[in-house]
């Protein structure tokens, strides 16, 4: 009778112990899952903050021109871009790794690598070349990736040294001769080659990298051809990426550049899809401008004297020509040649109203 | 009563007590998670109204500084200053797109969002008179009456008499 006393009161504890630890477990289950949402949240929440910061501090630099700085920011920066020329759509954006949120910059003109990942960024910003002003263009980059310039005659002015003279202050730049078959990999994470069109052929200048075969190495090298024409600072660019699998260059595509911040863009993104997709950013605001700069001249027309008039109606039969930039295609540079014209006259007629006559300028 | 009831409705009691102890603790989670619930609301309100006020001042800046509205000579720009002609232009222009051209509406629409700018000249003149010293640029009002306000003074310049005057970029931001 007592035995089963004992094991009924024994039964009755362990019981009360058992629903307890249960309880706890459950409750402790809850504040414990509550504490690693909060942390994981927390997380996303700084990179989105940095992401944020990075968007702040990307526009305000696009709204500041021939503006250089130096920024630590420590995060893996993934940039996006693309071109759809069926919709004549783009879509561009960025965002720090781990961050739920992604900065669009559709209209941003902003030329940077694929990725960034290291300590401290370089920002550099220019005018594009038209007289007026259009579009700021941000170039950004870091010390982690490498520009090697081919250049075999140092003393010439050629286009691959003025481009080196404006890369952004503290690059990673180097100039060597001959090839760039032996040139040594020197870990960082992008190497970009970039170089001047030949008479030997791509072939022979783009030849196996001996260094950068390893399977480790896949995308670690790019390469860009550069033929200006009879202008030095217009011409076409082609864009290669280093498969270390197969051991050869490969070929990206091809576009236009017309001026020196154009081709700069392209050295620093060292990529076609993004080169591609801001420079349609830089075509349609130089389309939209123009049609607003059509507008000014009509008005313009009906206010000053008479002998000022024929000034604006040239500048508004260039501005026609450079409305339609938008819609060439940007594998040859011959498709420009009349937009190139139009700008220098329009820069040579605004200079005549700003030094021979009192007429107002057109910009 | 015997010793055996008494025992059997000691353990009950216990045993009721433990629910009662568990079922307190569980209540008392419940309502500080509410209550932690209804301050994380709050700072998500904050983070929001912070976020918004910072995109207004950052639009007015890129505002003051674009090629559509700049004052320029020869493409040398000029401090926090529009230029009527190109005012004029603008708001023309925006306004004819709204019906004709989505495409062009579509890309100031895109940067500018609900939103609705003003510029009106101060002084020497304050008429309010459409084109002469009043502008509406845009104008896409939201669907809440929620709204941040920002003024900036702007420089007004004339390119066909060569004259300035002062004036405010009033900027509103619809939520």
């Amino acid at each position: 009778m007592r035995i089963s006393r004992i094991s009924k009161k024994g039964f009755a504890m362990q019981f009360n112990w058992l629903f307890v630890l249960i309880a706890g477990v459950v409750i402790l289950g809850f504040f414990f899952s509550l504490i690693t949402e909060r942390t994981a949240k927390q997380d996303e929440e700084e990179k989105t903050k940095s992401t944020q910061e990075l968007e702040d501090l990307l526009r305000v630099s696009s709204a500041a021109d021939q503006t250089q700085k130096t920024v630590l920011f420590d995060q893996k920066i993934t940039f996006q871009s693309s071109y759809d020329a069926d919709t004549d759509t783009s879509y561009s954006a960025y965002s720090v790794e781990g961050s739920p949120y992604n900065a669009r910059y559709d209209y941003q003109a902003l030329f940077s690598p694929p990725v960034l990942d290291g300590q401290r960024l370089l920002i550099l910003n220019k005018d594009v070349n038209t007289g007026f002003r259009i579009i700021s263009l941000t170039y950004i980059t870091n010390q982690d990736v490498e520009y090697v310039f081919l250049i075999n005659d140092l003393e010439a002015q050629s286009l691959l040294s003025l481009i080196y003279n404006s890369m952004p202050g503290n690059t990673t730049k180097n100039i060597i001769s001959g090839s760039i078959t032996g040139y040594p990999d020197k870990n960082y994470d992008k190497t970009i080659f970039v170089m001047q069109e030949t008479d030997k052929g791509t072939s022979d200048v783009l030849g196996r990298l001996l260094n950068f075969n390893t399977g480790f190495n896949t995308d670690k090298a790019a390469a860009l051809i550069i033929s200006s024409g009879d202008s030095l600072t217009q011409g076409e660019i082609r864009f290669y990426e280093y498969d270390a699998l197969q051991e050869q260059f490969e070929y990206q595509g091809k576009s236009v550049f017309l001026d020196l911040p154009t081709v700069l863009g392209a050295v620093i993104s060292g990529n076609n899809k993004i080169y591609e997709c801001n420079l349609k950013k830089v075509f349609v605001r130089t389309s939209l401008l123009s049609r607003l700069y059509q507008e000014r001249m009509s008005m313009y027309a009906k206010q000053v004297p008479d002998t000022c008039k024929e000034y604006y109606e040239e500048a508004k039969e260039c501005m026609k020509k450079l409305e339609g930039i938008q819609e060439k295609p940007t594998d040859n540079i011959v498709n420009f040649k009349s937009a190139l014209i139009a700008i220098n006259n329009l820069k040579s007629l605004n200079n005549y109203l700003m030094t021979k006559t009192e007429c107002p300028l057109i910009y | 009563m015997n010793e055996r009831e008494m025992k059997r409705i000691k353990a009950q009691l216990q045993t009721t007590e433990t629910i009662f102890v568990i079922f307190l603790i569980l209540v008392i989670v419940v309502i500080g998670f509410v209550i932690y619930s209804k301050f994380h609301e709050g700072t998500i309100k904050e983070k929001q109204r912070e976020q918004r006020a910072r995109e207004v001042i950052e639009l007015a800046h890129r505002m003051s500084s674009w090629p559509e509205l700049e004052c320029s000579a020869s493409g040398a720009q000029q401090f926090v200053c529009l230029d009527r002609i190109k005012l004029n232009v603008l708001s023309d222009f925006i306004n004819k797109s709204r019906h004709t051209d989505s495409q062009a509406f579509n890309y100031y629409y895109d940067l500018l969002g609900d939103s609705q700018i003003i510029v009106k000249e101060v002084y020497p003149s304050n008429t309010q008179t459409y084109k002469k010293d009043y502008w509406r640029l845009y104008n896409n009002p939201g669907s809440t009456s929620h709204q941040n306000i920002i003024w900036v003074p702007v420089n007004l310049y004339n390119p066909l008499s060569r004259t300035y005057a002062f004036g405010v970029m009033e900027i509103t931001l619809y939520e």
